[in-house]
C-alpha cells in the first residue's frame, strides 16, 4: 500500500477517500462510497470490514469510541497520518496512469483518423 | 419471525464463519449494518459477506500460520491437533457453501454466460493488421528482391 507494497485495492481507496473527508463509522463509509461514485460502486460489509482490518493493522487507519446522547457508544473510523501519505502516494500514482493513457488513446486517435 | 429477523439470522450464521477475532471485533457492527439494509441490499449483503468470510481466512492463513512439520511415523489425534475442532467444522461448512453455491452457479447459464459485444469485434477487425507471411518462401523472395536492388537489376 505504498512504494514497496504496491496500489490500493479501489475498495481501500474509496474508504481512504470517504475518511479524508471526516471521521466515519461503518455505515457511514458504505454511504460516503456509494456517494463519491454515484451509486456505481457499492460496498458490501464483508469488504468493507475485511479492508478495515487490513487498514486497522498497516496503521493507515484509526479507531476511537464515541459516546452517543443515549449513552451508547460507537466505535469510528479515522485517517491517520500515515494514511493520508498513502492516499497522497497512490493519487499522484493514478494521476501518472491517467497521463500514460490520455498520451496512448491520442495517439490512437490520429491513427484512426 | 418476520422475512427481515430470518434474514438477520441467516446473516448472525453466515459471520459465525469469519475467525474468531475478526468476529469479535467486527460482527456486531456487521450485523448492525445489515439490520439497516434494504431489502433489495440483502443479495450484495450476504454474497459480499460470503467473499468476506473466505477473504478473511485466507488472510488468517497468510498472516499467522504456522507450519507443523510432520514427524515421520507420527500422526496427530484429533483432540491434540493445533487446529481445533471448531475450526474444522467452520471449514466444513465453508467448504460446503462454496461447492454448492458452484453447483448453482454452474446450473444456471444466465449467470456465467458473457455477453456478446459486436462493437467489440467491429473495432478489432477495423485494427486488425494484414497477417504478416512469414513463410520460408515469402522470405526468400524477399530476399531475392534485396539481391536485384543490389546488383541493379
Amino acid at each position: 500500500m505504498n512504494d514497496n507494497e504496491g496500489p490500493l485495492t479501489a475498495a481501500a481507496l474509496h474508504i481512504l477517500l470517504a475518511l479524508s473527508e471526516c471521521d466515519l463509522h461503518g455505515y457511514g463509509i458504505m454511504q460516503s462510497v456509494k456517494r463519491q461514485t454515484g451509486g456505481s460502486y457499492k460496498i458490501g460489509p464483508g469488504t468493507l470490514y475485511a479492508n478495515l482490518s487490513t487498514l486497522l493493522a498497516k496503521g493507515l487507519v484509526g479507531e476511537s469510541q464515541r459516546k452517543l446522547k443515549n449513552g451508547d457508544t460507537r466505535r469510528e473510523y479515522c485517517l491517520t497520518s500515515r494514511g493520508e501519505q498513502v492516499l497522497r502516494g497512490e493519487v499522484r500514482r493514478l494521476q501518472q496512469v491517467v497521463a500514460t493513457v490520455r498520451k496512448r488513446l491520442g495517439r490512437l486517435n490520429e491513427g484512426s483518423v | 419471525m418476520t422475512v427481515q429477523g430470518c434474514l438477520l439470522f441467516a446473516y448472525r450464521c453466515l459471520l459465525w464463519l469469519y475467525p474468531a477475532g475478526f468476529r469479535r471485533r467486527f460482527a456486531a457492527e456487521m450485523v448492525e449494518l445489515a439490520e439497516a439494509a434494504e431489502a433489495g441490499e440483502w443479495p450484495l449483503i450476504f454474497s459480499d459477506t460470503s467473499v468476506g468470510v473466505v477473504r478473511s481466512w485466507l488472510q488468517t492463513a497468510k498472516d499467522g500460520a504456522t507450519v507443523v512439520g510432520a514427524e515421520p511415523d507420527g500422526y496427530l489425534a484429533l483432540g491434540e491437533s493445533p487446529l481445533p475442532a471448531l475450526r474444522i467444522v467452520q471449514g466444513f461448512v465453508l467448504s460446503a457453501g462454496i461447492i454448492l453455491g458452484a453447483c448453482y452457479i454452474s446450473s444456471v447459464p444466465s449467470l456465467w454466460r458473457f455477453p456478446d459485444y459486436p462493437n467489440c469485434k467491429a473495432i478489432s477487425a477495423k485494427n486488425a493488421r494484414p497477417a504478416k507471411d512469414t513463410s520460408i518462401r515469402a522470405l526468400r523472395h524477399q530476399e531475392n528482391g534485396r539481391t536485384d536492388i543490389a546488383a541493379g537489376r
